[in-house]
This record gives C-alpha cells, sequence and structure tokens, in this order.
C-alpha cells in the first residue's frame, strides 16, 4: 500500500523518542536528519505549519508546562486553520498526525509536555517514576486520540467553533483536564452544539476540574439517550445549562466519597 | 426530571423493530446491482449479486471490509432485509410499535437517520434522513448510502480509510413531542433513540495482541534479565486505559522466542502438540489479564466508565466485562464494581470465563 502523505509508524515515534529527544540537543536538522533516513517526505502545507508553530512558540516566552494552557487556547484556532484543509485521507491517518507532531510540532511539545520531555532526556520530574512519564510523551507525539498535542489543539478548535468564531476556544476551563474529559474524550464533541453549550455553560459556572464530574456524567448519561446531530445552539443549551452546575447531591455524595477514602485508610 | 436516569431506558422504546433492526439490515459494497433480487429467504453474509473477493456486506455490530480503495471509491448501499417480505415485516412491525407508544403512528414525530462518524477526529456526517411517512411509502428497502467515486462531496469519514468509520441507523424523534401528547414513559424530546444499530466500516488490517519474541536485544532495552521467560509491557499511561479499543496500542507481550515457539506447537488436529505447551500458554494468557486488570485499577478515571453511555460500548474494557458477565452470573455494573473493588476476583472471574478449570483438568488429565 503507498500513501500519498508522509506518515510515521508507532515504532518510528519511539526511535524519534529514543535516538533524537533523548539526545539532548534536539534542533531542526537533528529531525529532518532523521526523517530523511526514514525516506519520509515533506509536505505542501510544511511552511505553513512552520509559521504557526514558531507563533506558537514565540508566544510561549519561558513559560513551560501547564503554564501553558492559555497558549495552548489562544493558537488552536490557527492550527484548525492550517491543518484542516490537508486531504481527509491524511487526516484520517494516525500516522500521518504522528509525522506532524514529529516533523512540525516538537518545539511545541517540549515546552507544553515539559515534564516527559525531559524524564526522557534523562532528568524526570518525578525521579521515582521516569519511565511512566516517557510513556506520557509517547501520547503526546502518536496521533491516536486527544492527547496528541496538535491533534487535541484542532479537535478543540473544531469541537467548539461557530462558523468563523473561535472564542470558546479559550474559555477557562480549570485547566487541560475540562477539554480532555469534557469534550475530546467524550462524544460531547462529535456535536459542536452540545460541545458550545456545555463551554458556554462551564464559562458562566467556572467549576473546578473535581465539580466538572458530577455535571459530566449528567451529561454523558442524557446523551447516551438523544441524538444531537439536529440540535441547535439553543435547544442544546436549554438541556445542558440545567446539568452543568454542582448540586446539593453532589457535594453530599463528594464529602461521603472523601469520608470513605479516609476510613479506608 | 433533572436528568436521565441510568441503565434501563427511561422510555418506552421500539423492541421488536430493534430485533428486526439487528436481523434484516444490512450494509453492503458495492450495493446490490439495479435488478438483482436476492433469492427468498437468503440471510447469509455473502455479497449479493456481487463477486464475493470485490466487496463486502455486513450486519448489525459486523465490519464491512474494504481494501483502501474500495473505501475511498466504491458505492455503499443499505438494505432493510433482501426482498419484499422483510420490508413489509419491518415497516408492519414499526407501525404497531409507534401505535402502541404514541397512540397513532402517523403522530410519531420520527425520523430515520443514519451516520457515518470518525470516531478519532470526532466528525459526523448525515448519510440519510427520512421521515416515518417517506420510510414506509417507499416501495424498495434498499437505499444508496454513498455514491461511488473519490470526489471532494464523498462523505467525509468514507474518505479517511485509515481510521474507518461507524456507520449508525436509527430512528429518532425528529422534534419534541407536543406538551398535551406527553404522557410518563413515552418519549418525548427531540433526538430520543428508540432502536439503533452500528456497523463498522474498515480498511485496516486487524492488529491483535499478537505476542511478539522476547530477543536478547529486547532484554537489555527493557531491563528484564536474562532469565524471565515473559513480560507484558503497558506503554502508555494509564490514566484514560478505559478508553481503549485496541490493546496493541498500548501493550505488548514478549515471550522468550525458544519457548514461544516450543508451547504454541500444534498437533495436525490444531490441538496442543504437549500438555506443557498449553499450560504454558494460558500461564501467558492469564499473566496479561493480570497485568491488564492491575492497570485498570489504577486508571485514575476509572470512575468516569460508564457502560450506558454509548462511546465506552467500544472499548476493550467493556468487551472484557461482557464477557466476566456472561458466564459469571454478575451484571456488567456487578462486574465493574468487581474490578474495581476486588481485582484478584475480577481475575478469577476472568478464568472462569476462559473456563481454565476445566483447561487445568484437561492437562492434568482429572476426570470433571
Amino acid at each position: 500500500m503507498s500513501f500519498e502523505h508522509p506518515r510515521l509508524e508507532p515504532a518510528q515515534v519511539r526511535d524519534f523518542i529514543d535516538k533524537v529527544v533523548s539526545r539532548g540537543s534536539i534542533n531542526e536538522d537533528a529531525v529532518r536528519g532523521f526523517l530523511v533516513r526514514l525516506g519520509v517526505g515533506e509536505i505542501e502545507e510544511a511552511a505553513a505549519i512552520d509559521r504557526v508553530v514558531r507563533d506558537i512558540v514565540d508566544d510561549c516566552g519561558t513559560l513551560v508546562g501547564q503554564a501553558l494552557e492559555p497558549v495552548e487556547a489562544r493558537h488552536c484556532r490557527a492550527v484548525f486553520d492550517v491543518l484542516d484543509p490537508i486531504p481527509p485521507s491524511a487526516l484520517g491517518d494516525v500516522a500521518f498526525w504522528s509525522f506532524l507532531a514529529v516533523r512540525h510540532f516538537w518545539p511545541f511539545i517540549a515546552r507544553r509536555q515539559h515534564a516527559a520531555w525531559t524524564a526522557v532526556r534523562g532528568q524526570p520530574g518525578n525521579p521515582d517514576e521516569p519511565q511512566s512519564e516517557r510513556q506520557k510523551l509517547e501520547r503526546y507525539v502518536i496521533g491516536k486520540d486527544h492527547y496528541q498535542l496538535p491533534l487535541r489543539m484542532y479537535l478543540r478548535a473544531q469541537a467548539v467553533r461557530d462558523v468563523d468564531d473561535f472564542s470558546l476556544t479559550e474559555i477557562d476551563g480549570g485547566g487541560t483536564d475540562f477539554w480532555r474529559s469534557q469534550v475530546l474524550g467524550v462524544r460531547t464533541s462529535l456535536y459542536p452544539s452540545v460541545a458550545r453549550s456545555v463551554a458556554r455553560a462551564q464559562a458562566d459556572q467556572q467549576l473546578d476540574i473535581d465539580g466538572q464530574r458530577p455535571p459530566g456524567r449528567r451529561v454523558n448519561r442524557l446523551r447516551a439517550n438523544i441524538e444531537f446531530i439536529d440540535y441547535s445552539d439553543n435547544e442544546a443549551m436549554s438541556l445542558i445549562e440545567p446539568l452543568w452546575l454542582v448540586t446539593d447531591e453532589d457535594r453530599a455524595a463528594a464529602e461521603a466519597k472523601r469520608k470513605a477514602k479516609k476510613a479506608a485508610g | 426530571m433533572s436528568y436521565e436516569k441510568r441503565g434501563l431506558r427511561p422510555f418506552d422504546v421500539l423492541d421488536k423493530t430493534q430485533t428486526l433492526l439487528n436481523q434484516l439490515v444490512k450494509l453492503q459494497s458495492p450495493p446490490i446491482p439495479d435488478g438483482f433480487l436476492p433469492p427468498m429467504g437468503s440471510q447469509g453474509l455473502e455479497p449479493l449479486g456481487i463477486d464475493s473477493n470485490a466487496g463486502s456486506i455486513a450486519g448489525a455490530n459486523g465490519t464491512l471490509t474494504l481494501d483502501q480503495e474500495q473505501f475511498r471509491t466504491n458505492a455503499v448501499g443499505l438494505y432493510f432485509g433482501v426482498n419484499d417480505e422483510d420490508w413489509r415485516h419491518l415497516i408492519d412491525t414499526l407501525d404497531d410499535e409507534l401505535s402502541d407508544i404514541f397512540g397513532r403512528s402517523s403522530l410519531a414525530p420520527v425520523s430515520i437517520v443514519v451516520t457515518a462518524t470518525n470516531t478519532r477526529l470526532k466528525q459526523q456526517v448525515l448519510l440519510l434522513r427520512e421521515t416515518y411517512g417517506q420510510f414506509v411509502q417507499s416501495d424498495s428497502w434498499r437505499r444508496l448510502l454513498v455514491p461511488a467515486g473519490d470526489t471532494a462531496d464523498r462523505a467525509r469519514p468514507f474518505r479517511m480509510p485509515q481510521d474507518g468509520c461507524i456507520v449508525t441507523v436509527q430512528f429518532v424523534l425528529h422534534e419534541d413531542l407536543p406538551v398535551s401528547e406527553r404522557q410518563p414513559g413515552r418519549p418525548w424530546r427531540k433526538g430520543s433513540w428508540l432502536a439503533k444499530i452500528r456497523i463498522k466500516v474498515s480498511a485496516a488490517r486487524g492488529s491483535g495482541l499478537a505476542p511478539r519474541f522476547l530477543t536478547e536485544q529486547l532484554r537489555r532495552r527493557l531491563g528484564v534479565g536474562d532469565r524471565s521467560s515473559s513480560y507484558v509491557d503497558l506503554r502508555a499511561d494509564t490514566s484514560g486505559l478505559h478508553l481503549v479499543t485496541d490493546l496493541s496500542e498500548v501493550m505488548s507481550v514478549f515471550i522468550d522466542e525458544e519457548a514461544l515457539k516450543k508451547a504454541t506447537e500444534l498437533k495436525p488436529n490444531g490441538e496442543f502438540a504437549t500438555p506443557a505447551g498449553e499450560a504454558l500458554v494460558l500461564r501467558w494468557v492469564m499473566d496479561t489479564y493480570r497485568a491488564l486488570v492491575h492497570a485498570f485499577r489504577f486508571d485514575d478515571r476509572l470512575d468516569e466508565f460508564d457502560p450506558d453511555v454509548d462511546e465506552h460500548r467500544h472499548t476493550y474494557l467493556y468487551g472484557l466485562l461482557q464477557q466476566v458477565s456472561e458466564y459469571g452470573d454478575v451484571t456488567i455494573d456487578e462486574a465493574l464494581n468487581i474490578l474495581k473493588d476486588q481485582p484478584n476476583r475480577f481475575v478469577a472471574l476472568i478464568e472462569n470465563s476462559l473456563d481454565l478449570n476445566g483447561a487445568d483438568g484437561e492437562i492434568l488429565r482429572l476426570r470433571k
């Protein structure tokens, strides 16, 4: 089977991590050299993608890790705009996304997923678990799901865009976990009107991560019974808004759970 | 009600129609040629009217398997049975059930909605929508879902052969039921689905969890010593493991090369060549399950797993819970709780589902 787009299989990504990232002095030439040795070519959009990544990295300043969540949020639209015109046969291929991460997005991955990146280079954030941080890095690079950095930025923009309005990508979700657990990791992101409603409700309620879990479960259960393909924003919001808040029952359940955990030692 | 209750559907649904969708609906590519009439009573899973090497057919929960080129260019047809008799049976049943639920079937604001979904890219497109009236007035049990051709207007999930897609066929309420018509147990909310099936469309070869040889070089790289016989390598973070659909994405099983080759030698009749070989294979299988069960337990988001949520039903974990539930006389919810609270009991229930006691008996030549 020949492909019209460049691709990297998971084993090749692992090689990239082992042979390029772990050496410490990663740069553009080292990455290109690695890809040339594998015979992996370029794509037409390379220059445009590089410009987007350069803007993101410039915006990072000296920050790393979770502190870059707002930067990630600000640039979701640019990532979506530059990637969405790529042919669907490429976008619908995990190995193409892995190529995008290795060839173009590594400078942002190095900053945004700094703990995992430095762990691979022999400086684990948690010395007791160097292997687990190394494994996390694979997940941020291999394009199989919404953990991967460029894919999650693309999906976040796609999930809440309203024609040309991408402002909901920047709402305060209380951390990346909101997007991962309540929007991108569940079928909510399949229905933009529902995803926008969840984002708007979260912007309104400003729930923290623990506070989002019970409403998230309620939305998931609602969604199990409803096909939302024909829902307008108003219709979706009328269902989501009453669910996206912390109820007295939620507080009581959280307290009971906390006590049970404490009792169990 | 502030939110839908969990477990059983919170309203009356089309049970008999659901059974018929499971039995009758077929997705085929390329479609049945015009003018070809399948023989009466044919319900087999051989493509109808075309060379079986050039196409594929699948029913509910099945997989339509195409090669990359076919995936991007073939037309795809949807069939409600394979003859007029099937079709009449389906629409008569639908009419009866809608009348039972809504008083008169003509009052039911119900449509059939068919979508194609790329679950990784979270993209869904509408392939077919017919109101109940349009559906039953059609005199054909055949529908063309995707026309032939690799063009820009081809449904987007059908332009992504590597990912594949899922076709969902469902009867849904296309608008809220008027307040005056609402009754306890009667579905009223727009979008409520009353019967649904899914069929996967794939152009990728399956990748199971086939063991890999634990070579000397790998022993060094994995740091497992010279004398170990096997190693279950979980590559990913355990957080979110419950959402994994294909274990090979996150897990590799390495087994000593010589031992694996010897243990898996088979007699001409397909049985293991030696009892020791069978015993070793069972040990590796259970070691893998044990590692997996404990990895699930360390998934800090396991509480988010809900067997009633659609997308969780495609996961590996759901399949494992089903397996344990089916053989262990526990519900899926109970199986999930056992996994969380009594992982060793869960492992025993996996052994039960695989009848390891029987296998041990055969290996030891015990009379059971």
